[in-house]
C-alpha cells in the first residue's frame, strides 16, 4: 500500500541518484584533466556547484519529510542517510573541481609533472570505481557492495601513502611537488567520502554503525 | 405524483389520528367543566356528612402515598436487582416476564386478590392498609420499568470509574448510577401514583367504604376516596350530573397536577444530567 | 516471588478468553517501576484487554476467562486471597473518554479517599488539594471546587478523573488511550504530566497514536492480534526495531 510518505521518499531518492551521477562525472571529468591534460575546470566547476544547490535541496526536502510525518524506523534512517550522502557528494564535487583548479591556477602541462614511476591512472580508476559503487550501493540498499568499499579503500590508502614516500625520494621542482600532492590529496579524500556513503547504506539498512575506513 | 404532495398527504394521514386523540381529550374535559359550577371552596373543605367531599379528597391522598411508599423503595430495589444484578437466564427472563404480567392484570381481578389475600387471609378487612397493599400491586411495574429505564440511560462509565477506584458493587451503583438516576425514579413514582390515582375496581372492596366518620385515624380503618364515590353516586345515589362532573374534575385535576408535576420535575433535573444531550 | 530491582508489574503467560474469542494469547513481559510503558498496536489487538488484566476489570464483562500470573510486588494479583478492592485502590485507571461523576469538583476526587475511609475532613480537603496539584489542575479549579464536574473543558475533565485517580495514593497508573478525545492543546498538557507522573508512579499508557507512544513512553510493547511482538526501550523500537512486522506497523504500511 503507498503511503503519504512515500512519494517524498521518491522525490528525495531522484534529486540523490542525479547528484550520483554529476558525482561521478565530475570525477571522471578531472581526472582526465590529470591524465591526459584537458582543459575541464570550466565543466567541472559547474557540475560542483550544481551540486551545492542539490545538497541543499536534498536537506530541505528532508526536513520537510520529517516535519510532515514524522518518519520512524527504515524511512528515517533513509532520511538522515540521504542528508549525509548527499552532504558526501557534493564533497567529492568540490575535491573534484578543486583537481581541475589546481591544474589550471599552477598551470600544469601534462609531461611536466608525470609521476615518475608510479601508475596514477591505477589509483584514478580504482577511486571511480569507488564513487560508482557507493552510488550502486545507495539505490539498490545494498550492504554487501557498501563493505566492498572497505577492501577498495585499503587499496587506495596503500597508494596514497606509497605516492607520499616516493615523492620523498624524487627530486622534482615545487610546483610538482605541490600540484601532484593535491592531487593526490584530494584523490584520497573522495575515497573517503565514498566510504562514508558506504557507511550510511549499512546504516539505513541495517540501522548499525560501522567504519569502513 | 410528486415528492412534496406525498410527504404531505402522509403527515395528513399520521395528523389526523394525533387529532381525533385531541378532540376527545378536549370533548373530555369539556364534559367535566360542565360540573365546574358545584365545585367551590365550600365543597373541597367541608365534610361528607355535611355534604362537602374533603375526607375523599384527603383519603385518595392516604391512599396514594402510602401505595407509593411501599411500591417505590421495593420497586427501586427490584429495578436496582434487575439491572446490575441479575445473571442472564430463564430465571431472570421469567421474573422479568412476571413483572409484566403483573401490569396486565385487569385492575378489578387485583381488587379480587387483595380481598382475598391482604382482607381475609391477613385479616386487615376493608382497611386504608390492604388499599395501600393492593394499589401497591398496580404501582409496581410502572415503578420498576420507570426505574430501570432511569438506570439504563445513565452512562455505565460513572460506575466503571467507581469500580476502577476500588468500590464494590453495590458503592459503585449507589453512589453513581442509582443517585444520578434519582430524578427518573422519582417521576416514574410520581407517575405510578398518577395512574393509581383513579382506581376504583382495585380499592372498591378492599379498601372503600361510602361514607364513614370523619378520617381513618389508623391503617386498619376503611377510608373514602373520590373515585369509589364516584361510582357510588353514579350507580347508587343517582346524583345529578352536573354533581357528578364536579367532582370527577376534582378528581381530574388531582391527577392531572401530578402528571405536570412529574414532567416540570423531570424537566428541571435534565439539566443536571447532561449525558443526555 | 518475582522481584527484580526495577521491575514493577511481573507478567507471565497471560492468556485471556471472552467466550471462545482468545484475545491474549501467552502475554509475558515486564513493566519497570517510575516509567512509561506504551502499548500500541492495531485495532483489536488485546491492549485495552491487556491493561485491564492488570486491575482486574476484565473480570466485570461477561464470558472473561483469564490464566496466568500478574505479579506486582511479588504477589500474583490473580491468587485467591486478594482483596480485589485494595488492588484496585494500588492501581488506578483514566478511561478513554473522561467521565467524572455527576457531582462537584471537590467531590469526585473525594470519592476515592472517602469509600477507602482515608480520610475526613480536613486531611481530605489536603488530599483534594494535593491530587489536584499532582494533576495539574489546582490553579484552574481552586476557587471552584464545589462546581459541577461538567462545567470543565473536556481536557480539564480528563486532569480531574487523573486526580480522581491519585487520590487514593496508587503505584501503578493505567491510562486507555486518554487523550483520543482531547484537542492538540489538552493533549499536550496530559503528556507532560504523563512524563511528570513518571517520576513518582508507574505508568502504562495505551496508545494507537504512534506519535504519542514515541513522545511520551520510555518503553514500548507491541501487540499484535493478542501477541506481544516487541518490547523494548522506545528510542530502539522506533530507530531500528527487532521485528519485521513492528517495523511494518510503525512506518504505516499494514493494511
Amino acid at each position: 500500500m503507498s503511503r503519504l510518505i512515500d512519494r517524498g521518499l521518491e522525490q528525495l531518492s531522484k534529486l540523490l541518484f542525479k547528484m550520483g551521477d554529476l558525482a561521478e562525472k565530475a570525477v571522471s571529468l578531472s581526472f582526465d584533466c590529470y591524465l591526459e591534460g584537458r582543459d575541464v575546470n570550466q565543466r567541472v566547476q559547474i557540475l560542483s556547484e550544481t551540486l551545492v544547490l542539490l545538497n541543499e535541496e536534498v536537506e530541505k526536502k528532508a526536513i520537510e519529510l520529517i516535519a510532515r510525518y514524522q518518519p520512524v524506523a527504515h524511512d528515517l534512517r533513509t532520511i538522515i542517510s540521504y542528508i549525509k550522502i548527499a552532504y558526501d557528494l557534493s564533497r567529492v564535487g568540490r575535491y573534484a573541481w578543486d583537481i581541475t583548479f589546481v591544474y589550471k591556477r599552477l598551470d600544469v602541462k601534462k609531461e611536466e609533472c608525470e609521476f615518475p614511476r608510479i601508475q596514477p591512472e591505477k589509483a584514478c580508476k580504482k577511486v571511480l570505481e569507488m564513487v560508482r559503487t557507493s552510488m550502486k550501493a545507495v539505490k539498490k540498499h545494498n550492504v554487501e557492495l557498501a563493505k566492498k568499499l572497505a577492501v577498495m579503500e585499503n587499496d587506495v590508502d596503500e597508494m596514497y601513502y606509497g605516492y607520499i614516500d616516493k615523492l620523498l625520494e624524487q627530486p622534482a621542482t615545487t610546483k610538482c611537488i605541490i600540484s601532484n600532492l593535491l592531487f593526490i590529496r584530494h584523490l584520497e579524500r573522495i575515497a573517503d567520502h565514498a566510504c562514508y556513503i558506504g557507511e550510511s547504506v549499512v546504516y539505513l539498512t541495517k540501522g548499525e554503525r560501522i567504519s569502513l575506513r | 405524483m410528486n415528492g412534496i404532495v406525498k410527504e404531505r398527504l402522509i403527515f395528513a394521514t399520521l395528523g389526523i389520528p394525533m387529532l381525533f386523540c385531541l378532540l376527545a381529550f378536549i370533548w373530555i374535559v369539556g364534559t367535566l367543566l360542565t360540573g365546574i359550577g358545584t365545585v367551590n371552596w365550600k365543597l373541597l373543605t367541608t365534610s361528607v356528612l355535611k355534604g362537602g367531599i374533603f375526607e375523599m379528597i384527603i383519603g385518595t391522598m392516604y391512599l396514594l402515598l402510602g401505595a407509593a411508599g411501599i411500591a417505590g423503595p421495593i420497586g427501586v430495589l427490584a429495578a436496582v436487582y434487575l439491572v446490575e444484578y441479575a445473571p442472564s437466564g430463564k430465571l431472570t427472563r421469567m421474573l422479568d416476564q412476571s413483572i409484566n404480567n403483573l401490569a396486565g392484570v385487569p385492575s378489578v381481578v387485583i381488587g379480587l386478590f387483595g380481598y382475598t389475600f391482604f382482607c381475609r387471609q391477613l385479616s386487615l378487612g376493608v382497611s386504608l392498609a390492604a388499599g395501600w397493599l393492593t394499589l401497591a400491586l398496580m404501582m409496581l411495574p410502572i415503578v420498576i420499568r420507570g426505574t430501570e429505564e432511569a438506570i439504563k440511560m445513565v452512562p455505565a462509565s460513572f460506575k466503571e470509574a467507581a469500580l476502577a477506584l476500588g468500590a464494590t458493587r453495590w458503592r459503585a451503583v449507589s453512589s453513581t448510577t442509582l443517585s444520578a438516576s434519582m430524578p427518573g425514579i422519582v417521576t416514574s413514582v410520581i407517575l405510578g401514583m398518577a395512574r393509581v390515582a383513579g382506581e376504583t375496581a382495585a380499592i372498591l372492596f378492599t379498601a372503600c367504604v361510602s361514607v364513614t366518620r370523619g378520617l381513618p385515624r389508623s391503617p386498619f380503618e376503611p377510608v373514602m376516596a373520590l373515585s369509589y364515590n364516584l361510582f357510588v353516586q353514579i350507580v347508587a345515589l343517582g346524583t345529578p350530573a352536573q354533581r357528578v362532573f364536579g367532582i370527577a374534575l376534582v378528581l381530574f385535576s388531582i391527577v392531572a397536577s401530578l402528571a405536570i408535576f412529574a414532567i416540570i420535575l423531570r424537566t428541571h433535573y435534565r439539566r443536571k444530567q447532561p449525558w443526555l444531550r | 516471588m518475582h522481584v527484580s530491582d526495577d521491575t514493577k508489574i511481573d507478567i507471565q503467560n497471560l492468556n485471556v478468553w471472552f467466550f471462545d474469542n482468545h484475545v491474549l494469547n501467552d502475554i509475558s513481559l515486564k513493566i519497570k517501576q517510575n516509567a512509561v510503558t506504551a502499548i500500541m498496536g492495531p485495532s483489536g489487538c488485546g491492549k485495552t484487554t491487556f491493561i485491564r488484566a492488570i486491575n482486574r476489570m476484565n473480570e466485570l464483562i461477561r464470558g472473561n476467562k483469564t490464566t496466568g500470573e500478574v505479579y506486582i510486588n511479588g504477589h500474583n494479583i490473580y491468587d485467591e486471597d486478594i482483596d480485589l478492592y485494595e488492588l484496585r485502590r494500588r492501581v488506578g485507571m483514566v478511561f478513554q473518554k473522561p467521565n467524572p461523576f455527576p457531582k462537584s469538583i471537590y467531590d469526585n476526587v473525594a470519592f476515592g479517599p472517602k469509600i477507602h475511609k482515608m480520610a475526613k475532613g480536613k486531611e481530605l480537603d489536603k488530599i483534594v488539594e494535593r491530587s489536584l496539584k499532582e494533576a495539574a489542575l489546582w490553579d484552574e479549579v481552586k476557587d471552584r471546587l464545589h462546581e459541577s464536574a461538567f462545567s470543565l473543558s473536556g481536557g480539564q475533565q480528563q486532569r480531574l478523573c487523573i486526580a480522581r485517580a491519585l487520590a487514593v495514593k496508587p503505584e501503578i497508573i493505567l491510562m486507555d488511550e486518554p487523550c483520543s478525545a482531547l484537542d492538540p492543546t489538552a493533549t499536550a498538557k496530559i503528556e507532560t504530566l504523563m512524563r511528570k507522573l513518571s517520576d513518582n508512579y508507574t505508568v502504562v499508557i495505551v496508545t494507537h497514536n504512534l506519535q504519542q507512544a514515541a513522545r511520551v513512553s520510555d518503553f514500548t510493547a507491541f501487540l499484535y492480534m493478542g501477541k506481544l511482538v516487541e518490547y523494548g526501550d522506545t528510542e530502539s523500537v522506533f530507530e531500528n526495531p527487532q521485528s519485521k512486522l513492528t517495523e511494518k506497523y510503525i512506518m504505516g504500511k499494514f493494511g
